[in-house]
């Protein structure tokens, strides 16, 4: 009783000085969200028990788990490996607990059930429920916890997954480093970064150029890939290239428009010294208060599914990005993706694509602008590209790292310090 | 001959370890039953051996219908008092042996009590130091005490093959549970004070443990990995299957890494022992259990406890006396092939208890 009178006292007095510095408008916004917060916190924990109870069924029956620590949402626009690893092991057999980044509690919206083996999780609710959820497999033969962000949870993570005997996969798809040293992910520790690497059984990186900085622990290559069926292009699709605007070469590009990577100024100088070239840009990020010339048009936001209405009408497909360490690691999604369109890709900023079909690396802008022109007049010998293509789905990239996993799992732990790393 | 061995918990410590080698020497006329209190890990440390049933019950009356229910011969009790009312009331065929492994002191307490069931035949403790321990806390009790070696597995002497191309950073060894007693708090700040002061040498802490300890020192230990800075220096495994361990040490010795222990009491230092066999060199506390399975410090490096600085000259000198390390190496496999082997422990132990039978 005393203790309750205590802290009826406590919150008095804190109510009165709200009221007084920030106003009785702030004090009732202030009473609202914390009202708010309760109730999202009191539902999720019955959804966390309708979680468990389901759970434990699925997971007995597939005997086989895939917990994802991912750094966006699984119905995101952007972060397509994450969930597209998900879909793919979903199709091998594992259930999938996809526990996703959110910066605050308003946008873990995404909880539940995509499928019958996918499980979406706010990151938050997954780290106070962190020893029941992994106490929920405890039974099940295979377990495989994968990195795709280096967070700062990852410490806990993967000391108290190792307790429950998961296998620690460290999927390197970014160079975060690079990212943050850009102002563009602020939440990135390098010291968490090489502590993730040194304490996972299995490192993989999408690019030659990420394998070589962290060739110390030696990871496996898993580039990027594509999925068909995100693509409607079996519809045919009549589009007359008399209602656009008029050019010689309609050029484009898909993706994301930040300024980290994205050459913008690459791009507006060809667009100034080719009025009749017709730049189509597609995407999200792009940075405030740029002006574009007429023959570049700005779309936006495309979902995937539409992506081909637009696509089917270039000539070349682009990928410009900066020359950096950032754009130099990257495996950019798109690439697959255009030439799965059959567009050839002129690429700025990316050495290492230029070992794929149909993707011609510039050094230079006259050699950008040679390519654009050179890759307009060529023929695609479909046999190359769909070699290639077969070979870049993402089931096959969940195969391969499917391969890996088996293939360390019998030396889980042992394996961090004796023969991977030193082979 | 009907056996019951009756531990705490069935996990992957060194007790469980001693009783696993114990059983797979034991001669096939022997049945053996064993009881834990609590399971915190599977039963994978016993698998393949010859063992009649693995009772896991913490429920006492249940305890004394299994116990009366199997008439043993004898009943080997290591560090359960739980257990002792019932054993004090058993049949006075059953004879009783208690085995003290427990460094902990307040795990003790049952000793400095006399909590010693009647029927009890004798007292085995794993060293010359933890007897003198035993002796004063019984107080002039007058029960037998014996003092026997833990022994440890063949696999730890075999040889293991490693095919490397390069070697990146040396590697430091700590085993233990996260707690005070271990001292992890100093190997810590060793480590931190060895990387500053040894610009020259890129180091890595492997810390081996954490998985059966408690969620606070969990909790610290996280906490000044972070402060300290140690978080891209450190490989952590909570826990490791039984049977990966002499890769680590062996593993541990080749890189031109060694085993370090910090620990402020022991009763015979399991992990010492066991590199010792898988030729790793050691730096350890000078714990006067350490002193005795070092032989003073012929076969390794004894620091003294609480001084990081002569920690780290050990550490030096070590690093830079490749023919004084060999030496130390030497000397301890031999000791350890000696004197750790599992199956003269298991004889000799057999020869203390079925005495005077």
């Amino acid at each position: 009783m005393r203790n309750f009178i205590i802290s009826l006292k406590r919150k008095y007095i804190i109510s009165l000085k709200i009221i007084k510095e920030e106003g009785i408008k702030t004090f009732f916004k202030k009473i609202f969200m914390k009202i708010f917060n309760k109730l999202i916190t009191f539902t999720n924990n019955l959804k966390f028990k309708e979680f468990a109870k389901k759970t434990i069924e699925i997971a007995k029956e597939k005997d086989k788990i895939i917990i994802i620590i991912s750094g966006v949402k699984f119905n995101s626009y952007s972060g397509n490996r994450n969930t597209n690893i998900a879909l793919n092991f979903y199709k091998r057999g594992y259930f999938i607990l996809f526990v996703y980044f959110t910066w605050n509690k308003k946008e873990e919206t995404e909880i539940g059930f995509v499928n019958k083996g996918i499980y979406l999780l706010p990151l938050r609710i997954f780290m106070e429920n962190i020893y029941k959820v992994l106490e929920l497999f405890y039974f099940v033969s295979k377990k495989i916890i994968i990195f795709e962000f280096p967070c700062k949870e990852s410490i806990d993570i993967i000391s108290i997954s190792k307790i429950y005997d998961f296998l620690v996969i460290y999927d390197i798809k970014d160079d975060w480093e690079e990212f943050y040293k850009l102002k563009e992910a602020n939440w990135y520790s390098k010291n968490i970064e090489i502590f993730v690497c040194k304490n996972s059984d299995l490192l993989i990186s999408v690019s030659i150029g990420l394998k070589n900085k962290f060739n110390d622990y030696k990871p496996f290559i898993v580039p990027n890939g594509y999925d068909p069926s995100n693509f409607n292009i079996e519809t045919k699709i009549e589009i007359s290239r008399e209602n656009l605007k008029k050019g010689d070469i309609i050029i484009g590009y898909f993706g994301h428009l930040t300024s980290a990577w994205f050459n913008w100024d690459l791009i507006i100088e060809i667009a100034e010294k080719y009025p009749n070239w017709f730049f189509e840009i597609i995407g999200y990020g792009m940075p405030d208060g740029l002006k574009l010339p007429k023959n570049i048009n700005y779309i936006g936001k495309v979902k995937r599914e539409f992506l081909y209405y637009h696509v089917k009408k270039w000539d070349v497909s682009i990928v410009p990005f900066k020359k950096s360490l950032l754009s130099e690691h990257s495996d950019p999604l798109k690439v697959y993706e255009y030439l799965y369109m059959k567009k050839p890709v002129i690429v700025y900023g990316i050495n290492h694509l230029k070992n794929y079909p149909y993707v011609f690396v510039a050094n230079t802008i006259d050699e950008f602008i040679e390519l654009i022109k050179y890759s307009k007049e060529i023929n695609i010998d479909d046999d190359k590209l769909y070699k290639f293509l077969n070979n870049s789905l993402w089931n096959k990239r969940a195969e391969k790292i499917e391969f890996l996993i088996n293939h360390i799992s019998t030396q889980k732990n042992i394996f961090i310090i004796t023969n991977w790393r030193f082979r | 001959m009907k056996f019951l061995f009756i531990y705490q918990y069935l996990s992957i410590g060194g007790v469980e370890t001693i009783i696993k080698n114990r059983i797979k020497f034991f001669p096939k006329s022997i049945k053996i039953d064993l009881l834990f209190l609590y399971k915190i890990s599977s039963i994978e440390i016993f698998e393949g051996l010859n063992i009649n049933k693995i009772y896991i019950e913490k429920n006492l009356k249940k305890i004394k219908n299994i116990i009366m229910e199997n008439k043993y011969d004898y009943i080997i009790s290591i560090d359960t008092p739980q257990v002792h009312e019932i054993l004090d009331n058993i049949n006075e065929k059953t004879k009783i042996i208690l085995e003290v492994h427990t460094g902990y002191y307040e795990n003790r307490e049952y000793i400095r009590r006399k909590n010693i069931p009647k029927n009890t035949k004798l007292i085995i403790v794993p060293s010359k130091s933890f007897k003198n321990i035993i002796l004063s806390e019984l107080n002039n009790y007058n029960i037998p005490i014996y003092e026997l070696p833990n022994c440890v597995d063949k696999i730890f002497f075999e040889e293991y093959e490693f095919k490397f191309s390069k070697i990146i950073s040396i590697p430091i060894l700590w085993v233990g549970r996260l707690d005070s007693l271990k001292n992890w708090l100093e190997m810590l700040k060793i480590f931190k004070k060895l990387i500053e002061i040894t610009k020259d040498i890129n180091f890595e802490l492997v810390i081996v443990g954490g998985y059966k300890s408690n969620k606070v020192d969990v909790d610290n230990f996280k906490y000044l990995l972070k402060e300290y800075e140690l978080l891209d220096k450190i490989i952590w495994l909570p826990y490791i299957n039984y049977y990966n361990m002499p890769k680590i040490y062996k593993m541990v010795s080749y890189r031109g890494g060694f085993f370090i222990s910090t620990s402020k009491s022991e009763s015979f230092g399991m992990t010492v022992a066991e590199s010792m066999a898988s030729k790793c060199p050691v730096i350890i506390s000078n714990i006067d259990t350490y002193k005795e399975l070092l032989d003073e410090s012929k076969g390794g490096f004894l620091y003294e406890l609480g001084n990081i600085y002569d920690a780290i000259e050990k550490i030096n000198i070590l690093l830079n006396n490749e023919e004084l390390k060999n030496e130390k190496i030497i000397y301890s496999y031999n000791k350890a092939l000696r004197e750790f082997d599992p199956i003269k422990h298991t004889k000799k132990w057999l020869n203390i208890i079925l005495k005077d039978n």
